[in-house]
């Protein structure tokens, strides 16, 4: 699979880095590939082009706010968690995806 | 179309988790979309989410505006109105009293306790008023009163005339050895007292009041010396000055000498001698019975009555114990013996103290201590910018003994001697020998520092008897300090005399107290030229008059400076008085004391224009009032181009850190900034955003904020991290972080698994970005997501005001790293804190490299 994914934390501080790490580490160990955008402190790190969400097969929002520039991603297979959940469970996230 | 709706927050305790909730079900029933925007920040939260308002980092009375858009957005604002008016107000538990501003604090009293302090349990507790910092530990000993035990409370007087005859027996026998002590004695302070005490036991009144009582209401001789006493003192209780209402401690003084012949010695309560560590509670306590008691065993001073300027607490102060006034009913509730603890940091006095609360305390003594011992290593400094320019740090006292202790506190001199005291609870003036001998005591203590002697400075509320002053309807605009000059010629040139005798052992010089024109000074310079003139004729031969100069405390002074210099050699800013009389507000009138501040930009014009004036005419200028304890008013004061600051003791290494920490040329530009702004509020927040930028660039993260910690909660834990924080000097205030701390961690617990905990936060008071590890010698329950205990807990802590990438980047990187476990391992292994710092450092280092789809 291609997954293209956000996360977005309230204090943007560490857990939108930690979702990230999470889903990127399982996603890999999983044969996936991955992309995930950061929103937190320091803003939009590592940004989602129209070609990377294009070419994805679901995005994921791993959030706990409201994403930055949704409308990119309208109209994409779309499934949402909270930032918790890509951080305990990465695994589980992952397979909710198919 | 949208509507607003702008208010200001109302909970002390800030926007948290459970306001939050509150607010977020409302906003369920409509449609529109709902923002909470603070207005200072521009942070637009979300009301539909909870963990959205929290980030948000409201605090109390922070301006924020409500902004509803959408097709409900008129029905949806009257619920959201409806909800800030009726439910909001009470969303928190019931906080206990706020207590009233401190002088020089730049916000008001902190009212909420520190979480980790609540959550020790603490229930038994007083509250008051901290005038004297440090946490003090002993056991309460009730001072002053005088009460018989029920056995003998109750007794009753079988045979009156027995009893007369012990009543007089005793007035006799105590006015026998009081009168044999005032031979004996050898200290004019305590012949003053004696003699007063002497006053009363041979007062008619009191010889008939007692014998009425026995023989008309059938007391026992103790009974009715008691209900005498009670009888005289009520009276005085309500009395306007201060002065008599300080006597109410020497009737009960007689009075228990009284008893004492009557009853056993053990049976009341008597000023006692200190053997073990111990805390007194008084109602008032005078500054001679305080000089009295034991230093060594006195831990903490509690007066249930008690401004915050009284001598004894300016004297307290100066000696470093805790001390709290305004505790109301603390007599009646303590028992004595009890332990208890002064908290003068909060101003609690904890009665109970179950076992996590002792925890906290030995904590808190642990971390003030070592506090202490940092800017102990600013004894031997000066007061110097990182640029260069040099003022110097000097101390306010009111005695000689106090001298000595400033000197060695680091005192670069001493900015005002306050002699006031000396002319006080006392039934003549001191004479000029006695005053000498005070002076030079002053002047050998300082070794070769300089020592500014302020002329006596009473008022109609602190009346020398001697002196009859009348009764003033306005004693603070009223005839005080130089006015008295003429009328007390005599005495002021005494005093002169004195002074003068002393700037002969070293370097002194003399201030003048409330000048408001020219004629006072023409009028005191003529003393001093007489005073010097008559100790010539003793054969004292004076070469040099010390320099003489005049408090700034009256405002038309600010408008007189060209012929002031002109005419005196020096001046020294009395801010206190000058705050109140330039600001027309009483700082000790609860209803306008909050009016009283120096932050006000008025008040820094003020200052500005009479520090250039004195400065253009090379004159030196100093500050002695309390704007000088304020550390956050330090980069004014220096930025205005003081020569000096003066200021209590115990605040010398605070004072002298915060200098050497700061560059003249930006607290010169702050200076600019800051007579610009237009409310106070504009110039505090102007001084805590600078604050925040004087540390930008110090590192995040070092060695020294490694910890390991034997903490047994969470609380603990994260109070241990915020003191670790504050010992490194990079968060003045502990408890704002602390609470910013918990605001996050009450919203989903930051234990993400594997024993690791990352709490974080932003808060604007930090004065640097900074990363800090505790490693637990015991796992401690964390609310994880795997319901495990943890034992790493890592701070991040960051300040909004500057987005510092540099910092966000490390702080992300390291959000990274604790997913691995490799990293994990490493920090719960590697024993030595610099090797750790390291591999931190090593491996934060490396850039980020996420992976791409």
């Amino acid at each position: 699979m291609k997954i293209v994914a956000v996360t977005a934390c309230p204090t943007g501080i560490a857990h939108t880095y930690m979702a990230a790490e999470q889903l990127e580490k399982t996603a890999k160990s999983l044969g996936h590939q991955i992309k995930v955008e950061t929103q937190g402190a320091m803003g939009i790190e590592n940004e989602l082009s129209t070609s990377d969400i294009q070419q994805s097969d679901v995005v994921v929002f791993a959030v706990d706010i409201a994403v930055e520039q949704p409308e990119r991603f309208f109209g994409r297979k779309l499934v949402q968690v909270s930032v918790q959940d890509a951080i305990k469970d990465p695994k589980g996230v992952i397979a909710r995806l198919r | 179309m949208a509507v607003d709706f702008c208010f200001k927050f109302p909970l002390p305790n800030g926007l948290h988790a459970r306001p939050a909730s509150h607010f977020q079900e409302i906003t369920k029933r409509f449609r529109s979309k709902v923002e909470l925007i603070h207005e200072r920040t521009c942070y637009k939260a979300n009301v539909r989410s909870v963990l959205s308002m929290v980030s948000a980092d409201i605090k109390w009375e922070d301006p924020c505006r409500v902004q509803i858009t959408g097709e409900d957005e008129q029905p949806a604002m009257e619920a959201v109105r409806s909800f800030l008016k009726n439910v909001l107000p009470h969303c928190d538990e019931a906080l206990p009293e706020i207590a009233p501003a401190a002088a020089g604090a730049l916000s008001a009293a902190e009212a909420p306790l520190p979480r980790s302090l609540k959550s020790a349990g603490l229930k038994s507790y007083l509250r008051g008023t901290a005038v004297s910092g440090g946490v003090g530990w002993g056991d309460v000993v009730l001072m002053g009163c005088v009460a018989l035990p029920p056995e003998l409370e109750h007794e009753t007087a079988t045979n009156l005339a027995v009893e007369q005859d012990k009543a007089s027996s005793a007035i006799a026998q105590v006015s026998a050895a009081i009168n044999a002590k005032i031979e004996a004695a050898r200290h004019r302070q305590e012949i003053e007292v004696l003699k007063a005490h002497a006053a009363i036991v041979g007062d008619v009144a009191l010889a008939e009041s007692v014998a009425e009582l026995i023989d008309g209401k059938r007391r026992t001789a103790a009974q009715a010396i008691v209900d005498a006493c009670r009888t005289f003192t009520d009276a005085l209780r309500n009395a306007h000055s201060a002065y008599l209402r300080e006597r109410i401690l020497d009737i009960e003084d007689v009075c228990t000498q009284l008893l004492e012949k009557i009853v056993w010695p053990g049976a009341i309560r008597v000023t006692p001698r200190l053997t073990s560590p111990s805390i007194c509670v008084a109602d008032q306590m005078t500054p001679g019975q305080f000089l009295a008691l034991d230093r060594e065993h006195l831990k903490g001073l509690v007066l249930s009555d008690g401004g915050t300027t009284s001598h004894t607490v300016i004297l307290a102060r100066s000696m470093n114990v805790p001390t709290l006034v305004r505790v109301a009913k603390a007599i009646a509730t303590l028992r004595p013996g009890q332990e208890a603890i002064v908290d003068g940091e909060l101003g609690l006095l904890v009665t109970e103290i179950p076992e996590p609360v002792r925890r906290y305390y030995r904590k808190e003594r642990d971390t003030l201590a070592q506090r202490r011992r940092q800017l102990d290593a600013f004894r031997t400094r000066g007061g110097k910018t990182t640029d260069g320019h040099t003022i110097e740090v000097a101390a306010n006292v009111a005695s000689a003994q106090e001298v000595a202790i400033a000197m060695r506190g680091g005192a670069q001199g001493i900015g005002l001697f306050r002699t006031e005291m000396l002319f006080m609870d006392r039934a003549a003036p001191p004479g000029e020998a006695e005053q000498a001998e005070i002076y030079c005591a002053a002047v050998t203590a300082a070794g070769d520092r300089s020592v500014i002697i302020r002329l006596i400075d009473i008022g109609g509320d602190k009346p020398a008897p001697y002196l009859n002053l009348p009764a003033e309807v306005n004693p603070f605009l009223g005839y005080r300090g130089a006015r008295l000059y003429r009328e007390f010629a005599e005495l002021v040139k005494t005093q002169l005399r004195a002074i003068l005798r002393g700037s002969v052992t070293g370097d002194v010089k003399i201030l003048v107290p409330m000048v408001c024109c020219l004629e006072e000074v023409r009028d005191v310079r003529q003393l001093l030229t007489e005073a010097a003139e008559e100790l010539a004729k003793n054969g004292v031969k004076i070469d040099r008059l010390p320099p003489l100069g005049v408090m700034i405390e009256v405002p038309s002074v600010a408008f007189l400076m060209p012929e002031l210099c002109r005419e005196v050699d020096f001046f020294s800013i009395g801010s206190n008085d000058l705050i109140q009389y330039f600001l027309a507000a009483d700082r000790a009138n609860q209803k306008v004391s909050n009016l009283y501040t120096w932050s006000h930009p008025a008040f820094l014009r003020l200052l500005k224009s009479v520090v250039d004036q004195a400065k253009a005419h090379g004159k030196w200028i100093g500050l002695c009032g309390e704007m000088g304890d304020a550390v956050a008013a330090l980069p004014l004061l220096t930025g205005l181009g003081l020569d000096e600051i003066s200021l209590s003791a115990p605040r010398l290494g605070d004072a002298k850190a915060a200098i050497n920490a700061s560059s003249f040329v930006q607290c010169r530009q702050l200076v600019d900034a800051a007579i610009n702004c237009a409310t106070r509020a504009e110039v505090e927040s102007l001084l805590q955003e600078a604050s925040a930028t004087s540390d930008a660039n110090a590192p995040a993260f070092s060695a020294d904020l490694i910890v390991q910690s034997d903490a047994v909660t969470k609380e603990e834990v994260i109070r241990q991290l915020t003191n670790t924080l504050h010992l490194a000097g990079r968060v003045p205030r502990r408890q704002a972080l602390e609470e910013a701390i918990w605001r996050r961690e009450d919203t989903y617990s930051t234990g993400f698994g594997h024993g690791f905990a990352v709490p974080h936060c932003k808060c604007d008071c930090l004065t640097a970005n900074s990363m800090a590890i505790a490693r637990l010698a015991t796992s401690v329950e964390w609310g994880s997501m795997d319901g495990k205990p943890v034992d790493v807990v890592i701070l991040l802590a960051i300040r909004p005001q500057d987005h510092a990438q540099q910092h966000m980047r490390i702080f992300a990187r390291l959000s990274r790293l604790v997913m691995r476990e490799e990293f994990r391992d490493h920090v719960r292994q590697t024993q030595d804190p610099v090797e750790l710092a390291a591999y931190i450092e090593r491996e934060l280092d490396q850039r980020p490299q996420p992976a791409n789809a």
